[in-house]
């Protein structure tokens, strides 16, 4: 087929597009995915009944500003990506910030306490759960906003990928934290962090699979 | 200068203009031919396809261009990204199959200035289900209306504008998938 035959199809009647916000797209899908994430908790596994007592300790708010931080600095990396030739204004390294902090945070707390109590601090009573409790959480909104991403034009799909599942596991794991009863930062640091990677692995194959265009 | 120009005119294709949306992309077939040339020197004969495929991508992935913002940078990074996406296919192929056999025939084959593809419209079109296929027959190769194709199909007006749409984002992924 010669190139000249297809411009013409190409510009034939062609329809006035709107310009498609990424923003709206991708923060709908953030929003949808953690609606039906909180929903998910509230009906298998509850919110801990001393939430209103936490929810004035420092503690609760590290834990629940750690994953929501992610997302933030996710959710501003994702829009740039999804949109061919431009750069990112924030490095990517801006992502290691949240987890820094925390990983700061629980080295402290691990080099204070006394060393009886340290296995208490790291495994705490539900360490066999929470990867696999934050990734299931997770899945909402990070199927949501891969559904978002298609319609985009992320020129890396791998790395899109798994940056909106770093994404996805910090929203996921913002939402456990209404249920987690563990406040230990080594605790956090460890579980935590692993359970936002596990959802940012999955969603960075599914970037290579889902994402080309 | 380029930069202005085909900004212009590209503003005017977001808007539905299509003798501007033409000119824009005859104007950015020059510039990616020649990009594509100066990087495919092993196999010159495959630059007008992948030129096809990448106007194919601009048309699927318009919106994602911003108004705001500079059209080159949005514009090379299409054609890069297509680009990337057809070497990693060749290399796959090459590995499976003896490149040398084609060589000859790669520098028989190049023909400067017919700027034509081996795809075959037709065939990718037949592919497509009827509610697509019909849309795009109708408004974008014999030149009506959305109106008239929709009486002519029986669909609604809505329904040729998103079998258009969706049609038009199939045949980009076709696109790659015909030998």
């Amino acid at each position: 087929m010669k190139t000249d035959e297809l411009i013409k199809m190409l510009a034939t009647g062609v329809s006035p597009v709107r310009s498609l916000m990424a923003e709206k797209l991708i923060g709908m899908a953030l929003l949808a995915g953690s609606v039906i994430s909180l929903i998910l908790l509230w009906m298998i596994y509850g919110i801990r009944p001393d939430l209103g007592e936490v929810s004035t300790s420092v503690a609760f708010w590290m834990k629940l500003g750690v994953p929501l931080a992610s997302v933030g600095i996710g959710l501003v990396l994702i829009f740039i990506l999804a949109h061919p030739g431009k750069r990112p204004g924030i490095g990517y390294w801006a992502l290691v910030i949240p987890v820094a902090v925390l990983w700061a945070w629980a080295i402290w707390t691990w080099a204070a306490a006394d060393p009886g109590i340290r296995p208490e601090l790291l495994w705490g009573k539900t360490w066999k759960v929470c990867i696999l409790n934050i990734t299931f959480l997770a899945l909402p909104v990070g199927a949501a906003i891969l559904f978002a991403l298609r319609r985009l034009a992320p020129t890396r799909p791998v790395l899109t990928g798994a940056i909106a599942g770093w994404c996805a596991g910090g929203a996921g794991a913002s939402v456990y934290a209404l249920h987690c009863p563990e406040m230990a930062a080594p605790f956090l640091a460890v579980w935590y962090v692993l359970g936002m990677m596990v959802p940012s692995a999955i969603m960075a194959y599914l970037g290579h699979r889902c994402l080309r265009w | 200068m380029m930069e202005k120009e085909l900004r212009t005119l590209m503003l005017g294709a977001l808007d539905g203009n299509a003798e501007s949306y033409r000119y824009f992309l005859q104007q950015a077939s020059s510039l990616l031919r020649a990009y594509f040339r100066r990087r495919l020197t092993a196999a010159p004969d495959e630059v007008e396809d992948l030129l096809q495929e990448t106007l194919l991508a601009i048309h699927a992935q318009r919106h994602t261009y911003r108004r705001s913002e500079p059209l080159t940078p949005w514009l090379y990074a299409v054609a890069r990204y297509k680009m990337i996406d057809c070497l990693r296919r060749r290399s796959r192929y090459e590995a499976l199959n003896d490149p040398l056999d084609d060589e000859a025939e790669w520098l028989a084959a190049t023909d400067e200035e017919a700027y034509e593809s081996k795809k075959d419209l037709g065939r990718m079109l037949e592919v497509l289900p009827v509610h697509q296929r019909l849309p795009i027959q109708y408004t974008k190769l014999d030149g009506m209306s959305v109106a008239e194709a929709a009486a002519m199909t029986g669909m609604s007006v809505s329904a040729i504008k998103v079998g258009v749409h969706r049609g038009m984002k199939a045949l980009a992924k076709i696109w790659k998938e015909q030998a």
